[in-house]
């Protein structure tokens, strides 16, 4: 008994330090200690971004990369209202050229300078947007016409242009994990990027970004260098493939793959 | 006294054993190797990369011309810059633009409305006929127009906007009270704009307090594209000369006249410094030889490299080898300089240490140190082998070979 009252004594009076051990060691361990570490996405410095200057990105991309000259990845370009568009790559003398929605397939890790005129709803009105082009997609062999990355631009973008402003936008592949049911091709989606974010990284978080698409109100002269017009890479103009996701902005069709959106850098006021 | 025992080991346990047992958040629990940043990897190392021979550029420059289609390496995939600034002018609207051409002036070249493409790092004389403040007599303006170099801030802009310029009537009411009026238009650093897509701002002395350089307080906001500086001053007045027979005529200044399908581009009144861009290399000013003559080995002049122009970027000016694994740490641990010339200044810093860290650090398995290939082939004994029996091969007399049983 005498044994049993000591022990019962020791535990009584080492139940105290025991929690007291158990909270300092759950306050100090390891675990909580890792547990403050910053998510690893965001633990690496991205020196590129939307406000890199126009090819920095896609000739980062091709030296890493080193890009087959010979693949041309398909975009399919189009304008609300339809017009036609030209394509420019390093000359000031269009390489192609068709109606919206037009589908041509060009070098990745390339400036390409599009002339869009004609547009019924903007007559008059000419705009020269650029697409960087910075990576391809992966369809399957001899049908990669069916899948082009879209370049959608919206009345929105026009005016903004018109207005003397730079739109620029980030198309990424979406992460077939967290891609969205709805087709995002036929609509807006306003994004919360602030001006101070990169767009680029965002768009990496997201997906894998694509193209960067900028919008203004530039207009080439006849002094302008052939680097206004691109870098130089190869361009086919191919027949446009028809299907159900050239429907009007507004037609959203239930999509199980994952798809091209044609977001980021959207208003935040 | 087993109970201290047991306490101690539940406090190790609860020390320690989480760490191990946590999957998500410890490196060393769960071997998790983090590679370095692609653009790192795809790099040979740090300290050995920069310009010189058989190393990569630290970064394409803007600019590239070079197509670089089919050449047997990466083409540049760069714009050029923005060597001119397209300048829009939006008003008023009875408004023609003119610019000074040498000695002289090219008026009516564009119409509000237009557009010209001023070459960069340069300053012009422009004119700007048909403005005037309401209730006032038509005159002319005549401001310098200084049109800043590109930026990599503001090259997306430059390459695909013009840059607009507009006379409001405030500013030539302060025109009229012979103030001068400053304007500087910018493009706004992210941080100053209200909404994620770009736009110009513009900063007008005659809206800030006094004693504020518009100009200073643009560059703090954002980087500046052009300054618009006019006043009242009359560069063309109605003047009259003396002619040698004593007659008298009027001096004409307007050469070009627009208006009559005369056109001339527009000449710079100055460059800005920088304009040619780069850092000159180090040249010894010394005259060379004639032709015919001996050439003289002065460094930098002729086929005599510059002198102090290291060809490599590592400090020790020795090209070094790619580090393995790429993007691991250099081999360089020390670099000392010591300046030893008897002059009365203090010591330079003889040991530089730097201390950097970045978290989760690199973590790569172990390369390969030893291989060890064993094999183990069967030994037989005569007749323990034979040939199979439908081989009719010449081996064991035509037997077939079977394996041993």
């Amino acid at each position: 008994m005498t044994d049993q009252r000591i022990n019962c004594s020791e535990i009584c009076r080492s139940v105290p330090s025991l929690l007291a051990a158990l909270l300092i060691g759950g306050i100090l361990s390891p675990a909580t200690v890792f547990g403050q570490i910053q998510p690893r996405s965001d633990a690496y410095h991205q020196p590129l971004s939307q406000h890199s200057p126009p090819g920095q990105t896609a000739a980062w991309m091709n030296a890493i990369r080193n890009y087959d000259m010979t693949w041309l990845q398909p975009l399919q370009i189009e304008v609300p209202g339809g017009g036609q568009v030209d394509v420019y790559s390093g000359y000031n003398h269009p390489v192609g050229g068709g109606y919206s929605p037009m589908l041509v397939a060009v070098n990745v890790g390339h400036v390409y300078r599009l002339r869009v005129s004609g547009m019924p709803k903007y007559p008059g009105l000419e705009i020269y947007p650029s697409i960087e082009l910075i990576d391809h997609l992966h369809p399957p062999a001899g049908r990669e016409n069916e899948f082009p990355i879209p370049i959608i631009l919206t009345d929105r973008d026009i005016q903004i242009a018109e207005s003397g402003q730079l739109v620029t936008r980030v198309i990424y592949l979406e992460q077939p994990q967290i891609a969205q049911q709805l087709n995002p091709l036929r609509r807006e989606i306003p994004q919360a990027v602030e001006p101070k974010d990169n767009a680029l990284q965002e768009a990496d978080r997201l997906g894998r970004p694509m193209a960067i698409i900028r919008v203004g109100g530039r207009r080439p002269s006849t002094n302008s260098p052939p680097a206004f017009f691109g870098t130089g890479g190869h361009v086919e103009v191919r027949p446009a493939v028809i299907n159900e996701t050239m429907l009007p902005p507004g037609s959203v069709k239930m999509q199980k793959r994952a798809v091209v959106r044609n977001v980021s850098h959207e208003i935040r006021k | 006294m087993r109970y201290y025992f047991l306490g101690l080991g539940a406090l190790v346990f609860v020390c320690t054993g989480c760490a191990a047992i946590d999957s998500g958040s410890s490196i060393l629990a769960n071997r998790e190797h983090v590679a370095p940043p692609a653009s790192m990897i795809s790099r040979p190392g740090p300290m050995v990369d920069g310009p010189g021979p058989g190393v990569l550029g630290m970064y394409a420059q803007p600019g590239g011309m070079d197509m670089g289609m089919g050449m047997g390496g990466p083409p540049p995939g760069m714009m050029g810059p923005a060597m001119s600034t397209q300048i829009k002018f939006i008003g008023p609207e009875q408004m023609y633009v003119g610019w000074q051409v040498g000695s002289g002036f090219a008026n009516n070249q564009l119409t509000s409305g237009q557009y010209y493409d001023f070459q960069q790092s340069a300053v012009y004389q422009i004119i700007l006929e048909g403005v005037s403040p309401p209730g006032q007599p038509v005159r002319a303006l005549y401001p310098t127009l200084e049109v800043r170099a590109a930026h990599p801030t503001t090259l997306a802009y430059l390459q695909h906007n013009a840059v607009p310029v507009e006379i409001t009537e405030e500013d030539l009411e302060h025109v009229s009270s012979s103030n001068m009026v400053t304007k500087v238009i910018y493009l706004p650093d992210p941080e100053f704009q209200a909404r994620a897509i770009a736009g110009v701002e513009t900063l007008v002395s005659t809206r800030l307090d006094p004693g504020i350089d518009p100009v200073q307080q643009a560059e703090q906001m954002g980087t500046v594209m052009l300054i618009l500086r006019f006043g009242n001053k009359d560069l063309q007045p109605p003047a009259t000369v003396m002619n040698p027979d004593g007659g008298v005529s009027q001096v004409s200044y307007s050469m070009i006249d627009g208006s009559q399908g005369q056109v001339a581009p527009p000449m710079p009144i100055r460059y800005l410094d920088g304009a040619v861009g780069g850092v000159p290399l180090a040249m010894i000013a010394a005259g060379g030889g004639m032709p015919g003559q001996p050439t003289m080995p002065i460094a930098g002049m002729g086929n005599m490299p510059p002198w102090g122009m290291p060809i490599t970027g590592t400090p020790i000016g020795l090209p070094g080898p790619p580090h393995l694994p790429l993007g691991g740490p250099a081999g360089l641990k020390s670099h000392t300089m010591r300046n030893l010339s008897p002059n009365h200044i203090p010591r330079p810093t003889q040991d530089l240490l730097i201390d950097v860290k970045h978290n989760p650090g690199y973590s790569l398995p172990e390369p390969v140190r030893h291989i060890q290939y064993t094999e183990d082939h069967p030994v037989f004994g005569p007749g323990q082998v034979s040939a199979p029996v439908s081989g009719g091969g010449g081996f064991n007399g035509g037997q077939a070979f079977c394996p041993p049983y």
